[in-house]
């Protein structure tokens, strides 16, 4: 017995110290990764600066100043150390560096993600949780039926619809762009909540069909008849007994969606015009401006790496048995 | 206990006329319309338990003992249609209110279940289960209990989690979540199926001590006739969903009625050599889908006749007191 407790310390010990490694050689596979392709792609930076009208004699003074000529692994380990010391380097079409660029798109997104999350969370425990109990039932249907089609409409799609009928027909919300928290909880709220529901509806929609399954299957084990059997009351069951075996499930798969949710919120931005990270990519990519391409895409990789592990070390939380299995 | 036919006959008041059995179960049908529709899976099961008193329920695996069980504390599955009634201290289970339900159940009727490792929450400690229980009302503290059901070092075991404790461990924290609330009737479900023979023994000690000490009634479960003997003064045989034969332990012991009995008690005394399926009655319990009308043991039945296609009626054996039989040629009659 003791030392299944040890082992279970120790595998939970071994599990975190290999994940704590694996997220920096992660995010240095992925640095390379963006860094090789966005110096294959065929933009120009010195044409992207210097304009159309540049002479070969400027590229090539500007290409020598930037280092653009140095071998690859010199630049790749170049931009790895500026990486490393939250140095993104230059926009080469706007005034701002990139580190200001992303400072100022960075909080938008993440209140965009958090808002989207909350929404989606919530309202993914509260009608999977239902359908769940309600197994078989038309709530279920309902409910069930209702997931599907939102998991399966294109955002882009939900997007626009959202605009015309809550801007255009009813005229209750913006129809994009942003407000600041300084100007105010309303004018800031009416500017996100749009976003924010049609980046979560699908993560919402996905989230309810399982936590209604994994609740599902739980509420029919022998323990909960035990329970019940024991005379301990049904709602006590189901929040004190259930739902800690039956998140285990959605907390791992809310894992995958955060990679989902990232690429919806690039698109969910262009489509209310919020100016964060996905708008700062969309354009620096349209513009050919690589160093800001370059910016967003290693710190949305690093918030990935972050997120997942955070994730992981939650489902460990939740489920100290798998801290066995995963440490050996 | 009191059998009664299936057709109605009033079931043969206990000695004490004023007080009724602590469990009533009267023309007791259980069906699954999804999945085996008309089919009762439990058919016309009637049975009493006095306050105190133990009772055996005996037949192979799928022959519903666990339904019955089940259905005295109305813990069927959702997907159980049921007829008949079942009265606990003279209350109907099934349209009791949800108070009177929750305290019908645990401070009325403790059930072990069969399986201990899926009975068992995997997520929450040994300790944390217990407890919840005990909150709702019991003279015993959390450990108290752990102790009256034979286990030691409390602590460690209230700490662990179900995976972390050994087959015999699990059962005993199981009966003591079933002891918790201090309940009038114990419901063992085959307790001891999941465990080796060494320690079936400690566990069916454990109960009969534990019956004494704290005189609850005990309905207890068993596909093994010689294991019930030890410990029950009367004895239900059930078949394919049926009760076939009933009366005092020792007298269905010594002699046998009703064909099954015989059959069960045979392969029981040569059980020593553990065979899975009952040596002397060849096949095995059909599927309910496939239960014959009639006396659905007539498939296995060396006595079956063509009458046998009837269904024979569970009555008074004329030839023995308080024993009650389903059989038109029980064993040991000429005919
Ligand atoms: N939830 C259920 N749904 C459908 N059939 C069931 C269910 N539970 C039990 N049964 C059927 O009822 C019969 C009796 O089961 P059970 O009471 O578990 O038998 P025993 O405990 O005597 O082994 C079996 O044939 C089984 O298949
Ligand atoms: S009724 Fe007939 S078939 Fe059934 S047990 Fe008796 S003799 Fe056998
Ligand atoms: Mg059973």
């Amino acid at each position: 017995m003791m030392h299944v407790r040890t082992s279970a310390r120790t595998g939970y010990v071994r599990f975190v110290v290999r994940r704590l490694v694996l997220a920096p050689l992660i995010l240095l596979g992925v640095s390379f990764t963006v860094f090789v392709v966005v110096d294959l792609s065929p933009n120009d930076p010195a044409r992207a600066v210097l304009g159309l009208f540049a002479d070969a004699e400027q590229r090539a003074r500007f290409a020598a100043e930037h280092g653009l000529n140095d071998p690859l692994p010199v630049r790749f380990a170049r931009f790895v150390g500026d990486v490393a010391q939250f140095r993104l380097g230059e926009s080469v079409v706007r005034p701002e560096s990139v580190n200001e660029l992303i400072g100022l798109a960075f909080p938008i997104t993440v209140q965009l993600m958090l808002l989207a999350t909350l929404i989606a969370v919530t309202s993914a425990l509260i009608l999977g949780i239902t359908a769940a109990q309600m197994e078989g039932r038309w709530p279920d249907r309902v409910i069930g039926t209702a997931a599907a089609i939102f998991q399966a409409a294109p955002q882009f799609w939900v997007g626009l619809m959202f605009i015309q009928l809550f801007a255009v027909t009813w005229g209750w919300l913006p129809s994009g762009g942003y407000a600041p928290p300084e100007s105010g909880f309303t004018y800031w709220f009416s500017s996100m909540i749009g976003p924010a529901v049609v980046l979560a509806l699908p993560f919402a929609a996905a989230m309810t069909r399982v936590i209604r399954a994994s609740v599902a299957d739980e509420l029919a084990k022998d323990y909960v008849r035990t329970a019940l059997g024991a005379g301990v009351p049904g709602h006590v069951v189901l929040i004190r007994n259930v739902l800690r075996n039956a998140l285990v499930t959605p907390i791992t798969v809310l894992g995958v969606y955060v990679g989902l949710l990232m690429s919806g919120a690039i698109l969910v931005e262009t489509v209310f015009n919020l100016p964060g990270m996905g708008t700062l990519l969309v354009t620096g990519v349209q513009q050919g401006d690589l160093g800001v391409v370059r910016g967003v895409a290693i710190v949305g990789a690093a918030a990935f790496v972050l997120i997942n592990l955070v994730v992981d070390l939650l489902y460990l939380l939740l489920n100290p048995r798998s801290a066995e299995v995963a440490g050996r | 206990m009191t059998v009664t036919t299936g057709s109605g006959t009033p079931w043969s008041v206990p000695a004490d006329a004023a007080t009724a059995p602590l469990l009533a179960v009267r023309e007791l049908c259980v069906r699954f319309p999804r999945r085996y529709g008309d089919v009762a899976v439990l058919d016309r099961v009637d049975l009493t338990i006095d306050a105190g008193e133990v009772v055996a329920v005996v037949g192979e695996s799928g022959c519903g003992k666990s339904l019955l069980g089940l259905a005295a504390a109305d813990l069927l599955p959702r997907s159980a249609a049921v007829t008949g009634t079942v009265a606990f201290d003279g209350q109907d289970v099934r349209a009791m209110s949800r108070r009177e339900r929750r305290q019908m159940r645990g401070a009325g009727i403790g059930v072990v279940y069969q399986d201990a490792l899926t009975s068992l929450n995997p997520g929450m400690s040994a300790g944390a289960q217990l407890r919840q229980v005990c909150k709702l009302g019991s003279s015993s503290s959390p450990e108290e209990l752990l102790a009256s059901v034979g286990l030691e070092d409390t602590e460690r075991i209230m700490r662990a989690r179900p995976y972390q404790l050994s087959g015999g461990q699990r059962q005993r924290v199981l009966i003591a979540i079933a002891l918790a609330r201090d309940p009038q009737l114990v419901i063992a479900d085959e307790p001891t199926t999941a465990l080796d023979v060494t320690i079936q023994k400690h566990v069916v000690e454990l109960l009969r001590s534990l019956q004494r000490s704290r005189n609850f009634a005990l309905m207890f479960i068993s596909h093994d006739l010689a294991l019930v003997s030890e410990l029950a003064t009367r004895t239900a045989v059930m078949y394919a969903g049926q009760l076939v034969e009933s009366g005092p332990t020792r007298d269905i012991l010594a002699r046998p009625r009703h064909p099954y009995t015989a059959g069960l008690l045979e392969s029981s005394r040569s059980l020593d050599e553990c065979w899975p399926t009952l040596a002397s009655i060849p096949g095995s319990v059909r599927q309910p889908a496939d239960f014959l009308a009639g006396c659905r043991f007539r498939d296995r039945c060396g006595n079956a006749t063509e009458r046998c296609a009837h269904r024979p009626v569970l009555e008074v054996d004329g030839t023995a007191g308080e024993r009650y039989l389903a059989c038109f040629h029980p064993v040991g009659t000429e005919t």
